[in-house]
């Protein structure tokens, strides 16, 4: 009886502490996961508003007299690799940032790789262009769902994911050269696979994120760049499916 | 000649290709940058 006490008392303050970890964690994962949901609506409207809207369309892209994509425009191509620039001082400058810095730095990569995205309105068709992202946004839930559970330890797949976005890089700087369709079917079908694997490597890490950070402004920190990192993977995945499997206006 | 050109071209990436490849190389930069640093932050 009294083992049944002690036991009893020894092990509640624990059994609280796991559950309120596992709601902690939910907590974190979710507004990970809204921010993520948030930066593609917000990135959704801004490629609408740059590819549909005329005035703001001539501001960024060149487009012929029969409505096809036929460039950039300066603007254009500073908005296409400003979040390189961003992402890469941010990386240098920011070695400790606060919460509402992190969250400024997702939003400014979101609204510019979202007005750069217009591009993709003017080269496909609309519908195809819909049904990519519904089948990128199941793809994507399956697999987070898949790194969130697995009891797998996936961080061995990260420096082979990683070599893999660089040798994407560099196939694609050398196709530039090459113009081979096949190539870049390749690197497409290739493109798939490797953010397929970091978006389930990028959400387990986030969990364990989780637990080694303590304190809450280190939670907030890391939520911001969690959900840049999902955000970023997200539309990889989708321009490779959209690549691969949509439909040229005509 | 012409048509072994125009087989070629047939073949390759149009304007509109090669444009969507730059904006996609940019994208991939990103996340290969990204990565890394969020690694190197953990």
């Amino acid at each position: 009886m009294s083992d049944f006490y002690s036991t009893r008392w020894s092990s509640a303050p624990a059994a609280r502490a796991d559950i309120s970890v596992d709601a902690g964690l939910r907590r974190f994962m979710l507004s990970v996961y809204n921010k993520v949901a948030a930066g593609l609506l917000v990135s959704a409207v801004l490629a609408w508003v740059t590819s549909s809207v005329p005035p703001v369309r001539d501001l960024m892209f060149l487009v012929s007299e029969d409505g096809r994509l036929a460039g950039l425009t300066p603007l254009g191509w500073i908005v296409a690799w400003a979040p390189v620039a961003i992402l890469f001082v941010a990386s240098l400058a920011m070695r400790s940032p606060t919460s509402g810095a992190a969250n400024l730095l997702y939003w400014t990569v979101v609204a510019l790789i979202g007005a750069s995205l217009g591009v993709l309105g003017l080269a496909y068709t609309g519908a195809s262009i819909a049904t990519t992202f519904l089948i990128t946004a199941a793809a994507f839930g399956g697999l987070s769902l898949l790194g969130y559970t697995t009891k797998k330890d996936l961080s061995g797949l990260g420096s082979f994911l990683i070599v893999g976005v660089l040798g994407l890089v560099i196939a694609s700087l050398v196709n530039l050269f090459l113009h081979s369709a096949a190539v870049q079917f390749a690197i497409s079908v290739i493109g798939v696979f490797v953010f397929a694997g970091l978006i389930a490597y990028d959400t387990q890490r986030l969990k364990l994120l989780y637990y080694e950070l303590g304190d809450q402004s280190a939670r907030g920190v890391a939520s911001s760049y969690g959900a840049l990192s999902l955000y970023i993977n997200f539309i990889n995945l989708f321009q490779f499916l959209l690549s691969l499997f949509g439909q040229r206006r005509d | 000649m012409a048509q072994v050109e125009t087989k070629v071209r047939a073949a390759g990436l149009s304007k509109e290709d090669q444009i969507l490849a730059y904006s996609a190389i940019a994208v991939l930069i990103a996340a290969i940058g990204f990565t890394i640093g969020a690694i190197f932050a953990t």
